[in-house]
């Protein structure tokens, strides 16, 4: 293996050596077929088609088996980045490739349904490099050195010192509290994840209802303005770990796209050959 | 547990690998059946005279008279306990704590403030209602991380502090505390005492047992027999240097056996045997007593040392022209040259240049001595070699204990190290008087070795550890540079006869060789050559200290990188957060890849301008975690990998002095099903799934430490770097990152 001593991104992977691979693959095929002059509008049936489709299917086929290579842990020498820069730029080149195949011929039927899915797959697949291109940064910034597992601990310091500072607080308000306490939730549906936040939360309640009838009180009792400090406190750290919860959750869920297409993808790909040489 | 696994049982006791209550049972039974003679409650407070005349003072003031005393009391020494009215009676005191998830539910009184007790009350906290008790208000007394974590817990209220407190009294089930603020009383399933310990060398000295030296790990001689200095007076076990128990019952029954006069073949014999295959026509005791004829640095060993020293050591015959070792192999044996020669290549290229060294002379030390990769090959020179290659453990207590060895080979190291790190071109006479003026020093982590504006009198040649090299610019400390072992600092005062310009530090605990200024300058003075080398270097930190100075901000993540350890490491886990998905693939991989269980932590560790560093091994130059391990089951592999074999007994003590908290212990996880059992009956952990096997391993598993093994058995190199799918781990040797950061400091501002 060879041993960087510096971090490297997947997308630029020694100075895009499969970009520019696969960018030479896309290249010659659109010179080949500017160059084929078929006797009949070009389509999947020339030998130039053949060749694409055959070079299609075959792509295909090492794309999915990312999914197989991801998990060969003990498998040496190359690095999984390695694998992922190849797929993201031979993943891209496919739909050059395939539209090629294809001689844009489009119509309703299976072959074109394969061209589909292989386009939606890779469209989710394009989503997925911006998520992971723009993603780690911002989760980062947001965690700015907590996980979500030490917010968590915080907030649950929060709340311990929210109920003892709470004895002898009106009713009204412990109540608002004991709420805020027990019925606050971070995460939930997808909906609740992906939208990073929560219009019920108990202890955005609890604060308004602290900041429009608690905060004068809290210039005079020491103990209020303790609660209020909290609460803040508190309602900061819910906002980061929802952002948390919701940055992560989009950075997993284009695969729940991605990896489904590729599959039906891979279903109707045989679909297609099957057809293509069974109804000759 | 049993090990030395090669080594025979001799007793009527058995002894087999079980758990701890198996084993117990077994010896107890057997003290039954074999009718031995105890006398409980009989603390011993004095051991007077000598052969045949012995008097055993215990606490009660009787006195026992015995002919001989077999002393086998092991080097823990005795636990104190509460001596407060109602101790005696109850029974839900305890003085030690095996293993705290034996316990849950209860409410638990843990008193004391040291490691020990904090380490008791924080494995306790998570199933337990647990108290600590402390005679004063801090924990300062304990490590740094421990009184973190028991600050924080205190903090979170789930560990409740009794400050300022001693205890008065308890009754089964209750303890009383006397404090400032009266009495607490507190009902309790338990209360665990955590003391300390009296060390028992006073006890042995007032015996009239002798001791080699100060050194805290130092252990009185005895003789071939056990026999100490005193007539009569055997010693066995952990304070004769033997801490296996195997080891100690095989003593034991030999012991009886030499003081009824019977000779009896060492159990080593047949071990020594195969160790003399490589050697024709000697005897275990011709060969023994040529040794220590011919090799000056064995020459004052004992005979039991140097019969272990020999077991433990391999003897090896290369032929002329075979490869000892090779330059930059991390490993780090001791070798001695029993027959023959070997030669030193000083240099890669011209194997013209070599030095060789005869009969008698050792090498290798600098490995043991410096943590580094071995800094030259080394070749057989002779057909007739033979060479015995000690490991480090051994050397290491030998160093500890036989102040001769120590001594000899210090001397011999600072010639060599002055050699090999600055005055390359230079014979060892010529460096002789240099090396007699030099002296050596240790300083601890963030200690100074001098300051800014310091007259400089001297260089230090760094031989262990590492320092970080700063200037105070606008009232601030900047990071200008940091300096591994195997070089030099402080000569820009030297040469240019000013003040010193910056400020040393040790950024890990260090070994300085510090060389007097007024020879230096004299031998420069005399050889042109090593002072162009000075100068050149000399001018080589100036450019650095100004481009460094350009970019105020630059030292930050030196700095950073420092306190997590990169100064004393030699292969480092780092992840750029910009790149991390958090697809946690990288401790999947490590688990599929080394028995279910990861030995890495991606999410824990600090993070500094965006590099991440997780816990995980960082492969220390001198390992912490090899300092005390009983079976010696921690190695360093050739590239310098830290890892643990198949002997470790469990004992917890590499994961105690790990300062990185890198090493768990874990028993095996259950075996993982097939793919399609897991698929279709859901049957166990799928792949990647359960990397921590939390209460799944049966109760009884034994536990045994794990840690980072740099994936070394695996081709292709560390599962976690190659597992990454977007390039945000890689693995680094910390001198080629650090000068990467140097020069490119753009890409890690924050």
């Amino acid at each position: 293996m060879n041993t960087p001593i510096i971090h490297e991104s997947f997308l630029v992977h020694r100075g895009l050596k499969y970009f520019r691979l696969a960018a030479l693959c896309v290249i010659i095929a659109v010179i080949a077929y500017i160059w084929h002059q078929p006797l009949e509008a070009p389509n999947g049936g020339t030998w130039l088609g053949y060749t694409l489709g055959t070079i299609c299917a075959g792509l295909v086929l090492w794309l999915t088996w990312f999914g197989v290579r991801k998990r060969q842990y003990s498998l040496g020498p190359s690095r999984l980045k390695v694998w992922l820069s190849a797929h993201v730029y031979f993943g891209l080149a496919l739909v050059i490739l395939a539209t090629l195949h294809s001689g844009f011929q489009l119509g309703w039927n299976i072959h074109s349904a394969a061209y589909i899915l292989m386009l939606l797959t890779v469209l989710s697949g394009v989503f997925g490099i911006y998520i992971y291109a723009r993603y780690p940064s911002l989760m980062a910034a947001n965690r700015s050195g907590l996980t979500l597992r030490d917010m968590m601990a915080q907030i649950a310091e929060a709340d311990q010192e929210i109920r003892e500072s709470s004895t002898g607080v009106s009713q009204e308000l412990s109540t608002a509290l004991l709420t805020a306490a027990q019925e606050t939730r971070i995460g939930g549906t997808l909906f609740r994840k992906l939208s990073g936040t929560d219009p019920n939360c108990a202890t955005t309640k609890a604060r308004r209802l602290l900041e429009s009838d608690y905060a004068e009180m809290g210039a005079l009792d020491p103990n209020i303005t303790k609660i209020i400090a909290l609460i803040i406190r508190k309602s900061n750290l819910l906002r980061r770990a929802r952002r948390d919860v919701q940055v992560q959750t989009l950075m997993r869920i284009w695969l729940f796209f991605h990896v489904p297409m590729a599959i039906g993808l891979l279903g109707a790909l045989v679909a297609h050959v099957f057809s293509v040489f069974f109804y000759w | 547990m049993a090990t030395p696994d090669v080594l025979p049982l001799r007793s009527d006791i058995p002894f087999a690998m079980g758990s701890r209550e198996d084993v117990l049972a077994n010896w107890n039974s057997a003290l039954v059946t074999n009718n031995v003679n105890i006398r409980y409650n009989a603390e011993v407070k004095s051991i007077t005279g000598s052969r045949g005349a012995f008097e055993l003072t215990l606490i009660s003031g009787e006195v026992i008279a015995a002919e001989t005393v077999v002393l086998a009391i092991g080097l823990q020494g005795n636990l104190n306990t509460l001596q407060i009215p109602g101790a005696q009676a109850s029974t839900h005191l305890q003085y030690q704590l095996d293993d705290p998830n034996e316990y849950e539910h209860e409410t638990i009184v843990v008193i004391g403030a040291g490691d020990a007790a904090i380490e008791n009350a924080l494995g306790l906290c998570t199933h337990n209602t647990v108290y600590i008790a402390n005679r004063g208000d801090e924990f300062s007394r304990a490590k740094e991380a421990n009184e973190a974590a028991i600050l924080a817990e205190i903090g979170r209220g789930r560990i409740l502090p009794i400050y300022n407190s001693n205890s008065k009294e308890c009754s089964q089930g209750t303890i009383t505390f006397e404090t400032p603020d009266g009495d607490i009383k507190i009902n309790c399933h338990r209360v665990i005492a955590r003391l300390g310990a009296s060390p028992p060398r006073k006890f042995i000295e007032s015996c009239g047992v002798v001791f080699p030296s100060e050194s805290r790990t130092a252990l009185p001689e005895v003789s071939k027999s056990y026999e100490s200095n005193v007539d009569g007076l055997y010693i066995i076990g952990a304070l004769g240097g033997y801490p296996l128990i195997k080891q100690a019952i095989n003593q034991g029954y030999e012991v009886i056996e030499y003081i009824k006069g019977n000779a009896l073949e060492p159990a080593d014999e047949p071990l020594i045997k195969t160790r003399l295959k490589a050697v024709h026509g000697y005897t275990t005791d011709s060969f023994l007593s040529e040794v220590r004829e011919r090799l000056p640095i064995f020459h004052d060993l004992n005979p039991l040392m140097l019969r272990e020293t020999i077991v433990e050591s391999a003897i090896t015959a290369p032929r002329s022209g075979q490869i000892v070792f090779k330059k930059g192999d991390y490993t780090n044996s001791v070798f001695t040259i029993f027959q023959g020669s070997v030669r030193i290549q000083l240099s890669e290229t011209d194997p013209s240049k070599s030095v060789i060294l005869e009969a008698g002379a050792f090498f290798g030390e600098m490995g043991l001595i410096a943590g580094r990769p071995r800094s030259a090959t080394i070749l057989s020179n002779a057909d007739n070699t033979i060479l015995i290659e000690t490991p480090r453990r051994t050397m290491l207590k030998l160093r500890a204990s036989v102040q001769s060895l120590r001594r000899v080979m210090d001397q011999e190291a600072i010639v060599r190290q002055i050699q090999a790190y600055i005055a390359t071109s230079l014979s060892k006479e010529a460096v002789q008087e240099l090396a007699a003026s030099a002296t050596l020093e240790t300083f601890k982590k963030g200690q100074v070795l001098f300051n800014e504006g310091d007259v400089g009198d001297s260089i230090h040649l760094i031989r262990k550890g590492s320092v970080l090299i700063s200037k105070r610019i606008a009232g601030r400390d900047i990071v200008l540079s940091y300096i591994a072992a195997g070089n030099y600092v402080g000569e820009m005062a030297l040469m240019s006869g000013l003040p010193r310009t910056a400020t040393v530090t040790a950024a890990v605990d260090c070994e300085t060789i510090r060389i007097d200024g007024i020879a230096f300058q004299k031998l420069m003075a005399e050889h042109p050559v090593l002072q162009a080398e000075v100068k050149e270097k000399y001018g080589q930190r100036i450019v650095d200290t100004q481009r460094m100075l350009e970019r105020p901000e630059a030292g930050s993540i030196i700095e950073f990188l420092m306190g997590q350890g990169i100064g004393e490491a030699t292969d480092i886990l780092l992840i750029h957060e910009a790149l991390c998905i958090g697809c946690n693939n990288c401790e999947t991989a490590c688990a599929e890849t080394h028995g279910g269980i990861s030995r890495l932590d991606r999410e824990a560790g600090p993070t500094f301008a965006q590099v991440h560093v997780p816990t995980s091994c960082r492969h220390c130059e001198h390992p912490h975690c090899m300092a005390d391990c009983p079976p010696d089951a921690i190695k360093r592999d050739r590239e310098g990998e830290v890892f643990i074999t198949n002997d470790c007994i469990g004992c917890g003590n590499c994961e105690r002095n790990c300062p990185y908290g890198v090493i768990q212990m874990a028993a095996d996880p259950p075996a993982k099903p097939g793919l399609l059992t897991w698929l279709l009956f859901g049957a166990g952990s799928g792949p990647g799934e359960d990397k921590s096997q939390r209460g799944k391993a049966p109760k009884d598993a034994r536990k045994k430490a794990t840690k980072c093994d740099m994936c070394k058995d695996i081709s292709g190199g560390a599962a976690c770097v190659r597992a990454c799918p977007t390039g945000a781990a890689i693995r680094v040797k910390p001198r080629a990152f650090i000068d990467f950061v140097m020069d490119h400091r753009g890409d890690f501002d924050r």
